[in-house]
C-alpha cells in the first residue's frame, strides 16, 4: 500500500481496489499481516511481567533434572556395589538388622540413604515446581485477560459491530488459553526437554562417548517421525472434531426446534439425519485411530530398538570392562590386572578369539574408551536414561501442536489488543459542565463504513428541556443519530455540541454520565434488581433506587418478586416480561438524574397494556430533561416539542406534530396509515348502523 | 505411554469444547449442569445396563481383552530378560537358545555347528547377550503387533457401543412428548447427548481392559515378589493398600479443588460474556472501570483457586511418589542383604543381583495399577452419574402415545371442534376451562388475549402435543385420541413465533416437511406465495445458507421462509404464531400478502399480533385466564364493547384521541 500514495492519480481500473479497502498509512501493520516470527516475539512479550517467576520455574526444572539424574545414577551404583561386594567374596551371615550395620552392607546402606535423600529432595523440588508453574501461569493469564477485557471495553463500537459477541468471547477465553498454553509449554517443556537430553547425554559420555552417541542416534529420526505424524494427524483430528460438532449441531437444532419437528412429523428424517452425521463422526474418529495405529507401533518400535541397543551395548561393556577396577580405586589406565575371566574379549577382534591369553593387550588399547567400569547397575541407568530422553522427545510434537494453535489464536487475539479506540479521548479532557442540556448537531455526517454514510448533514439545535421525537422508516439512521450523541461513534464530518461544548473535547465519562439511555433491547445483568437499577450509579442508596423505580412504574411489580429488590435476575434468577424489563431499564437510566435522556424505540415490542404503563412512566421521567425519543406510534410522538423525520439518513421534515400533519410527506403518510384502521372502523360502524336502520325500516314496512 | 497420549488428546478436545461454548449466548459450564451430580458410586443396576449395551459385542470385547492380556504378558517379560542378562549371560552361562541352535545345526550342518559350538564355548557372554536381546526384540515385536491390532479393534468395538447409545438417545428424544421438552431445561436435554455420553466413552472403550489388565499386572508382579522371597513380599506388599487409600484421598481433595476452580471460572467467563453482550449499556453507564476491577477481583479468586489446586497437587503427587519409593528402598535394602547373605548357597537357592533388579522393576508394575485403579474408579464414578441420567432418559415413556386401536387420519377437510375441553399442564394449575368452539374448513380463527391466557395451549392441544384431561377435540369428526399422531401431523403445518430454521440452505429449509419436492416445486410455491422475489435476491438465491438457527437471515426473511415451508407442505390445518418484532414497511407488505395467501383455503389458527390479521379473521376468540370470554368477528366484537373493544382501543389509542 505504501507504493500507492493516496494523492497519486492512478488509472481508474486500479482505484476501486484501494477504495474498497480504506487504509490508514499511519496505522501499524494489522495483526493479520504480521509474520509468524513477529507474532512469536509479541507473544513472548507477555512473559515480561512474570519474567522473574518464569526464570525461577526454569531454574527449578534444571535443578529437578539434575537431582533426578543423580538419583538414578545412585540406584545404579547401589546395584554395582552389591555386585562388586559379591565378587569380592565377602559374605554377611548375620541376621538382617546386624548385617546392615556392618561392612560390607554398611556402605551400601549409606548409598541407599543418600538415594532416599535425593528422592525426597527431588519431590520437594517437584512441589516447588508445581507451585511455581501455577503461580507464573496464573499471573501471566491474569495480565492477559485484564488486558483483553480492558481493550474490549474501550475499543469503541465499530469493532463490536464487526465481530459477533460470541467470537469476541471466544477470543478472550479460548484464544487466550491457546496462547497461554503455548507460552507455558513452549517455555517450560523446552527447558525440560533440553535439560533432560543434555543431562543424560553428558552423564553417558562420562561412561563412554560411544554410549552417548548410540543413545543420540535414534533422536533425529524420532523427532522427524513425530513431527511428520503431527502434521498428518492435525487435519484428521480437525475433521473428527468438525464431524463431532456437526452431530452436536443436529442435536441442538433438533431439541431447540422440537415443535417444528413434531408439527411436521419429521422425526424419521431427523433420525436419519442424525444417524448419518453420527456415522460420519464415527468414521472420522476411526480415521484418527487408524493413523494412531500406524504411528504408535513405529514409535514404540524405535523406542524399543533404542532401549535394546543400549542394553546390549551396556551388557557387552560389562563383559568387556569386567577387569577395569572400580573408579574409586585408581586411574583405570594405569592398572591392568591380568584377566581371569574367560569371557573378556574385545568386540573389535572376534576372529582372534581362540587364544585366552590375548585379551590383555586389546583391553589396554580399548580401555580409554571406557574410562568407567561398566557394571550391571548401569543397565538400570541406561534403561531409565533412554526412557527419559525418548518420552521427553515425544513431547516435541506437543510443542509444535501448540505452536500451530497459538499462532492462529495469537493473530486473532492481537486483533483485539491492537484495535484502536474509535472514539479517542483527549488526555485530561475536562468534564462536561452541568448545564441545561441544549443539543446542537452541526452538519454531522457519519457511516459505519465511511464510504457509505448512514446519516448525512444532520443539523438542528434544541434548547435544554425540550422533547425531540425522531421518526422514520427502519434503517433511516435514527438509532445511529442518538448513538452519536453519546459518542458510541464519532462522526466523520461535523460536530455535536452539548451546551455549546464539542462533545469530543469533554471527557467520555462526564459525557455519558449526563446522558441516560434506554435501549430498544433491554439488557439486564445477572445481579439483583437493585444493583441493576443502580448500575450507572453504584453508590446510590436504596432510597434512590426505590424512588427511581416508583417513577418508572416498576416499584409495584418489584415488590411482588420473591425477594423484592434483592431478587436475582438473569440466567439463574427471576424472569421478567418485556414490559417489566423495559421499566427497569428506565429506572436505571434516570437514577443518576441525567440531563439528557435517550429512549431508543423503547415501546417497540410490548403489548398495549404494558405500553400504557410505560408511557405513564415516560411522562413522569421526561420532565426537566432534554429527551430524544425514537418511536413508531404517534401517541408518543404527539407530545414532543420537535419532531424530526429522517429518511435515508437525511432530515426531510422537522417541526411540531401539528405542523408536520399539515405538510405533505412521510409524517403525514404514517399518520394516515395508522389512521386508516380508525377510518375503516368508522366506516364499518356507519355501514352497520345503516344496515340495521334498513333492516328495522324494512321490518316496519312488513 | 500411547494410551496416556491418546487420553491427553481427548482431554484437549474436551477442553476445547468447553471453551468454545460461550459462542452460544449465555455461558454455562457444560461439565456441570446445575444441580446435577458429577459423581455417583458404582451401582450394579446401572453397570448392568451398561453391560447390556455392550452385550452384542461381547465376543469382540473378549478378543480385545485376550489380545491385551497377551501383549501385557509379553511386556512383563522385560525384567526377566534383565535378570537373565545379569545372572546368566554376563557371567558366561551358555544360553539355551545358542545351545539349541547348535543342536539343531548338528544334524544338518555338522561343520557349522562345530565352529558355532567352539565360539560358544569361548565367547559365551556374547552369544548369551545376543540371544537374550534377540529374544527380547522378538517378544517386543509380537507385543507391538498385538498392540497395533488392538488399538483399532478395541476402540472400534467400544465406539460402536457408544454410538449405538448416542443414536438411541436421539431416536428416543424424537418419541418423547412436548411435555418433556417443556419440563426439561434445554441445556440438560442437550448434555445427555453430549457431555454425558462423552463421559461414558472411556469406561465403555477401555473399562474391561483396564480392570482386568491392571489386576493381572498387579497379580503377576505380586507373584514375582512372593516367589523371589516371601519375607520380601511381607516387607513391601502392604504399601499397595496404603498407596490406594492415599490416592483416594488425593483424588477426592483434588476433585473438590478442581470443581471449585471450574465453578468459579464459570463466573469469570459469565462476567466476560455478559459485559460483551451488554457493551452498549456498559459504555452508556460508564461502568468500564468498575467492571474491570470487578473482573480482576473475580480473576484474583480464580488465581487463588488455581494455585490452591496446584498446591494440593504439589503436595500429594510427591507424597504418592515417596510412598512408591519406600517400596523401592525396602527392596534395595533387603535385596542387597539377601544377595550377600545367600551368595554362598546353591545356584537355585541364591538371591541373585538379577533378581534384585527384576524385583526393583516389577515394583512399578505392582504400584502403577494401584494408581490406575484409583483414576479409573474416579472416571467410572463420573460415568456412573452420566449413565444414570442417560438411562433415566431412555426409560422415560412418552406421555402422549397412540392408543393401540389408533387409526390413521384420512385426508381431512379441516373441521376442528373443541368440545368442553379442560386442560392443565400441572394437575393443580388448570390452564383451560371448558373450551368449546368449532372451526369450519377453510376458516381463519384468531386467538386474542394476554400472555398466559391459554392461546398457545389451544394450539398445542390441536397439534396433540398434549391430551386434554376432559372433553374432546375432533378433527373432521375424528377424536384426536383415536388417531395416530403421525397421520395427524402430516396434515398439519406450523409457523412458530420464533420462525425456527435449521442450518442448511433456504431450499432445504423450505422443503423440510416435503423432502422430495424438487427445486422447481419450491420456486413455484414461493412464487405463488409472493416470497420468490425476496428469496431469489439472497446472496446465493435458494442455496444461501441460513446459518445456525437462521442467524444469517433477517427476521423478515426468516418469516417468509417459514411461510413458504408451510405453504409447500400444504396442510389442511395451519397453526400460526405471528412474530411480534417489527420489520420494515416493504417487507411487512410482502409478509402481509404472503400471509393472506397462506391462510386462504385452509383452516388456520392464528395467535395474532397484527391488527389486519385479526380484522380479517372469520372467528375471533378472546381468551382470559383460560376461558373464552368473547367470540365473534372483529366487527361484532367491537360492537359488543367488551374486553376485545378495550384491547382494540388501547391498541389504537393514539389515533382515537387526536383525529386531525
Amino acid at each position: 500500500m505504501s507504493t500507492n500514495p493516496p494523492q497519486s492519480k492512478s488509472p481508474k481500473t486500479s482505484t476501486p481496489v484501494s477504495a474498497d479497502s480504506p487504509s490508514d498509512p499511519a496505522k501499524p501493520p494489522s495483526p493479520l499481516e504480521l509474520t509468524n516470527s513477529q507474532l512469536l516475539r509479541r507473544m513472548f512479550r507477555f512473559l515480561a511481567p512474570v519474567r522473574a517467576l518464569a526464570a525461577l520455574a526454569c531454574l527449578l526444572i534444571v535443578a529437578w533434572v539434575f537431582v533426578e539424574i543423580n538419583a538414578v545414577k545412585t540406584t545404579g551404583q547401589i546395584v554395582n556395589a552389591v555386585k562388586d561386594t559379591l565378587e569380592s567374596g565377602k559374605v554377611a551371615n548375620t541376621p538382617f538388622w546386624d548385617a546392615i550395620g556392618r561392612e560390607p552392607l554398611r556402605s551400601i546402606v549409606h548409598m541407599i540413604v543418600i538415594l532416599g535423600l535425593l528422592v525426597v529432595l527431588n519431590n520437594f523440588i517437584t512441589f516447588l515446581r508445581t507451585y511455581m508453574n501455577s503461580r507464573f501461569t496464573m499471573d501471566m493469564v491474569y495480565h492477559m485477560r485484564a488486558a483483553v477485557y480492558d481493550r474490549l471495553q474501550n475499543v469503541g463500537f465499530a469493532f463490536h459491530d464487526e465481530h459477533s459477541s460470541g467470537a469476541l468471547i471466544n477470543r478472550a477465553l479460548s484464544d487466550l488459553q491457546n496462547v497461554r498454553a503455548f507460552l507455558q509449554m513452549g517455555l517450560l517443556l523446552t527447558v525440560e526437554i533440553v535439560a533432560f537430553v543434555v543431562g543424560w547425554i553428558v552423564y553417558m559420555s562420562t561412561i563412554s562417548r560411544w554410549v552417548a552417541l548410540a543413545a543420540l542416534l535414534p533422536v533425529p529420526f524420532w523427532i522427524w517421525y513425530i513431527l511428520r505424524f503431527g502434521r498428518k494427524m492435525q487435519p484428521a483430528q480437525q475433521a473428527a472434531m468438525k464431524a463431532g460438532d456437526d452431530v452436536v449441531t443436529v442435536l441442538t437444532e433438533n431439541v431447540a426446534g422440537v415443535h417444528v419437528v413434531k408439527a411436521f412429523a419429521t422425526e424419521g428424517t431427523e433420525i436419519q439425519k442424525y444417524n448419518a452425521a453420527a456415522n460420519t463422526w464415527f468414521d472420522r474418529v476411526m480415521d484418527t485411530v487408524r493413523l494412531w495405529r500406524n504411528f504408535a507401533p513405529i514409535i514404540r518400535g524405535i523406542a524399543s530398538a533404542s532401549h535394546l541397543t543400549l542394553f546390549a551395548i551396556c551388557a557387552l561393556l560389562v563383559v568387556l570392562t569386567a577387569d577395569v577396577p572400580p573408579p574409586s580405586a585408581t586411574l583405570p589406565t594405569s592398572t591392568l590386572a591380568p584377566s581371569t575371566a574367560p569371557a573378556s574379549l574385545p568386540a573389535t577382534a572376534p576372529e582372534a578369539a581362540a587364544a585366552t591369553s590375548a585379551p590383555t593387550a586389546t583391553i589396554t588399547a580399548s580401555s580409554p574408551a571406557f574410562p568407567v567400569k561398566v557394571n550391571v547397575g548401569h543397565l538400570l541407568v541406561f534403561g531409565a536414561a533412554m526412557g527419559a530422553i525418548l518420552s521427553r522427545l515425544q513431547q516435541v510434537n506437543q510443542i509444535s501442536d501448540q505452536y500451530q494453535r497459538a499462532i492462529v489464536s495469537a493473530r486473532r487475539f492481537f486483533e483485539v489488543l491492537d484495535a484502536p479506540s474509535t472514539v479517542p479521548e483527549f488526555t485530561k479532557a475536562p468534564d462536561l459542565p452541568r448545564g441545561p442540556g441544549a443539543v446542537e448537531f452541526h452538519f454531522v455526517t457519519f457511516g459505519y463504513d465511511p464510504a457509505k454514510p448512514v446519516v448525512r448533514d444532520i443539523a438542528f439545535d434544541v434548547p435544554g428541556g425540550s422533547i425531540v421525537a425522531l421518526v422514520g422508516p427502519t434503517g433511516s439512521g435514527k438509532s445511529t443519530l442518538v448513538q452519536l450523541l453519546a459518542r458510541f461513534y464519532d462522526p466523520q464530518n461535523g460536530q455535536i455540541l452539548i451546551d455549546g461544548i464539542d462533545i469530543r473535547k469533554a471527557s467520555l465519562t462526564s459525557l455519558r454520565k449526563s446522558i441516560g439511555f434506554v435501549f430498544q433491547e433491554t439488557f439486564l445483568f445477572s445481579d439483583t434488581v437493585a444493583n441493576n437499577i443502580r448500575y450507572g450509579h453504584p453508590d446510590a442508596t436504596m432510597g434512590d433506587v426505590e424512588a427511581a423505580a416508583r417513577v418508572s412504574q416498576a416499584h409495584e411489580f418489584i415488590m411482588e418478586l420473591p425477594q423484592g429488590y434483592d431478587t436475582m435476575l438473569g440466567e439463574r434468577g427471576a424472569t421478567l416480561s418485556g414490559g417489566q424489563r423495559q421499566r427497569l431499564a428506565i429506572a436505571r437510566a434516570i437514577i443518576s438524574n441525567p440531563r439528557i435522556l435517550v429512549l431508543d424505540d423503547a415501546l417497540a415490542a410490548v403489548d398495549p397494556e404494558t405500553e400504557h404503563l410505560i408511557s405513564r412512566a415516560l411522562e413522569l421521567v421526561m420532565v426537566d430533561r432534554t429527551v430524544f425519543i425514537i418511536a413508531h406510534r404517534l401517541s408518543t410522538v404527539k407530545a414532543s416539542d420537535l419532531v424530526i423525520v429522517l429518511e435515508h439518513g437525511r432530515i426531510t421534515q422537522a417541526g411540531t406534530h401539528k405542523e408536520l400533519l399539515r405538510q405533505h410527506g412521510h409524517y403525514r403518510h404514517i399518520a394516515e396509515v395508522q389512521l386508516a384502521y380508525q377510518e375503516k372502523e368508522i366506516l364499518a360502524k356507519a355501514e352497520k348502523r345503516a344496515d340495521k336502520a334498513d333492516a328495522s325500516s324494512e321490518e316496519k314496512k312488513t | 505411554m500411547i494410551s496416556t497420549l491418546m487420553k491427553r488428546k481427548r482431554d484437549q478436545r474436551r477442553e476445547v469444547a468447553k471453551i468454545n461454548l460461550p459462542t452460544a449466548g449465555p455461558v454455562k459450564d457444560p461439565n456441570a449442569p446445575e444441580g446435577e451430580p458429577d459423581y455417583k458410586p458404582l451401582e450394579w443396576p446401572v453397570v448392568k445396563k451398561i453391560l447390556h449395551w455392550m452385550a452384542p459385542y461381547k465376543w469382540n470385547y473378549i478378543v480385545a481383552l485376550l489380545v491385551n492380556l497377551a501383549g501385557t504378558l509379553l511386556d512383563m517379560l522385560g525384567p526377566l530378560y534383565i535378570k537373565h542378562l545379569v545372572d546368566h549371560d554376563i557371567p558366561g552361562h551358555p544360553h539355551m537358545l545358542a545351545t539349541g541352535l547348535v543342536a539343531a545345526l548338528r544334524t544338518t550342518f555338522p561343520g557349522t555347528a562345530e565352529s558355532v559350538s567352539r565360539s560358544l564355548q569361548h565367547h559365551a557372554p556374547f552369544w548369551g547377550i545376543g540371544c537374550t536381546i534377540a529374544l527380547w526384540a522378538f517378544t517386543t515385536f509380537l507385543s507391538i503387533l498385538l498392540m497395533r491390532f488392538n488399538m483399532e479393534y478395541n476402540r472400534r468395538t467400544g465406539e460402536k457401543v457408544v454410538f449405538a447409545i448416542r443414536k438411541a438417545i436421539f431416536a428416543h428424544l424424537q418419541q418423547l412428548s412436548m411435555s418433556f421438552y417443556d419440563r426439561t431445561k434445554f441445556g440438560r436435554i442437550l448434555s445427555r447427548g453430549t457431555t454425558d455420553i462423552d463421559a461414558m466413552v472411556n469406561p465403555v472403550v477401555n473399562g474391561v481392559n483396564t480392570v482386568v489388565t491392571n489386576a493381572m499386572m498387579m497379580g503377576i508382579a505380586a507373584v514375582m515378589i512372593v516367589y523371589s522371597d516371601w519375607r520380601m513380599a511381607i516387607a513391601v506388599l502392604w504399601l499397595g493398600p496404603v498407596l490406594y487409600f492415599m490416592n483416594q484421598i488425593y483424588r477426592r481433595k483434588i476433585g473438590a479443588k478442581w470443581r471449585q476452580v471450574r465453578e468459579h471460572f464459570t463466573r469469570v467467563s459469565t462476567n466476560l460474556a455478559e459485559n460483551i453482550n451488554g457493551m452498549r449499556v456498559v459504555a452508556a453507564f460508564n461502568r468500564q472501570e468498575e467492571n474491570l476491577s470487578h473482573f480482576n477481583e473475580l480473576q484474583d479468586v480464580n488465581t487463588i483457586n488455581n494455585i490452591q489446586a496446584s498446591a494440593t497437587n504439589g503436595i500429594y503427587m510427591p507424597l504418592l511418589n515417596v510412598v512408591g519409593f519406600i517400596g523401592k528402598v525396602i527392596i534395595l535394602m533387603f535385596g542387597c542383604y539377601l544377595v550377600i547373605r545367600t551368595s554362598g548357597q546353591s545356584a537355585t537357592a541364591r538371591f541373585t543381583v538379577g533378581t534384585l533388579m527384576a524385583l526393583y522393576m516389577y515394583w512399578d508394575w505392582f504400584m502403577n495399577p494401584v494408581l490406575n485403579f484409583g483414576n479409573f474408579h474416579n472416571e467410572m464414578m463420573q460415568a456412573m452419574a452420566s449413565a444414570e441420567r442417560i438411562f433415566t432418559l431412555l426409560d422415560q415413556r412418552p406421555e402422549v402415545t397412540d392408543s393401540a386401536d389408533a387409526i390413521a387420519l384420512p385426508p381431512v377437510k379441516g373441521e376442528v371442534r373443541f368440545d368442553h375441553v379442560n386442560f392443565a399442564y400441572k394437575v393443580d394449575k388448570p390452564v383451560l376451562h371448558d373450551i368449546t368452539f368449532e372451526a369450519r374448513p377453510g376458516q381463519t380463527i384468531a386467538l386474542v388475549g394476554h400472555t398466559g391466557c391459554g392461546k398457545s395451549t389451544i394450539m398445542n392441544l390441536i397439534c396433540r402435543f398434549y391430551l386434554p384431561q376432559q372433553g374432546g377435540i375432533l378433527i373432521d369428526g375424528y377424536d384426536l385420541r383415536k388417531i395416530t399422531s403421525d397421520s395427524l401431523h402430516r396434515q398439519m403445518g406450523i409457523v412458530a413465533q420464533s420462525n425456527y430454521l435449521f442450518s442448511g440452505s433456504v431450499l432445504e429449509n423450505i422443503r423440510y416437511a416435503k423432502p422430495d419436492a424438487t427445486e422447481e416445486q419450491v420456486i413455484a410455491a414461493a412464487t405463488a406465495l409472493g416470497s420468490h422475489d425476496v428469496l431469489s435476491e439472497l446472496k446465493d438465491g435458494y442455496h444461501t445458507q441460513v446459518g445456525e438457527r437462521g442467524s444469517a437471515m433477517s427476521l423478515g426473511q426468516r418469516q417468509l421462509i417459514c411461510f413458504t415451508r408451510a405453504f409447500l407442505a400444504n396442510p389442511a390445518i395451519l397453526m400460526l404464531d405471528e412474530a411480534t418484532s417489527a420489520v420494515d414497511t416493504h417487507t411487512e407488505m410482502i409478509i402481509q400478502q404472503a400471509l393472506e395467501r397462506l391462510v386462504a383455503d385452509r383452516t388456520t389458527f392464528i395467535v395474532a399480533h397484527r391488527l389486519s390479521t385479526v380484522t380479517s379473521a372469520d372467528l375471533v376468540l378472546v381468551l382470559d385466564h383460560g376461558k373464552i370470554i368473547e367470540r365473534g368477528t372483529h366487527h361484532s366484537l367491537l360492537e359488543l364493547g367488551g374486553k376485545y373493544a378495550e384491547l382494540y382501543r388501547q391498541f389504537t389509542r393514539e389515533i382515537g384521541s387526536d383525529t386531525p
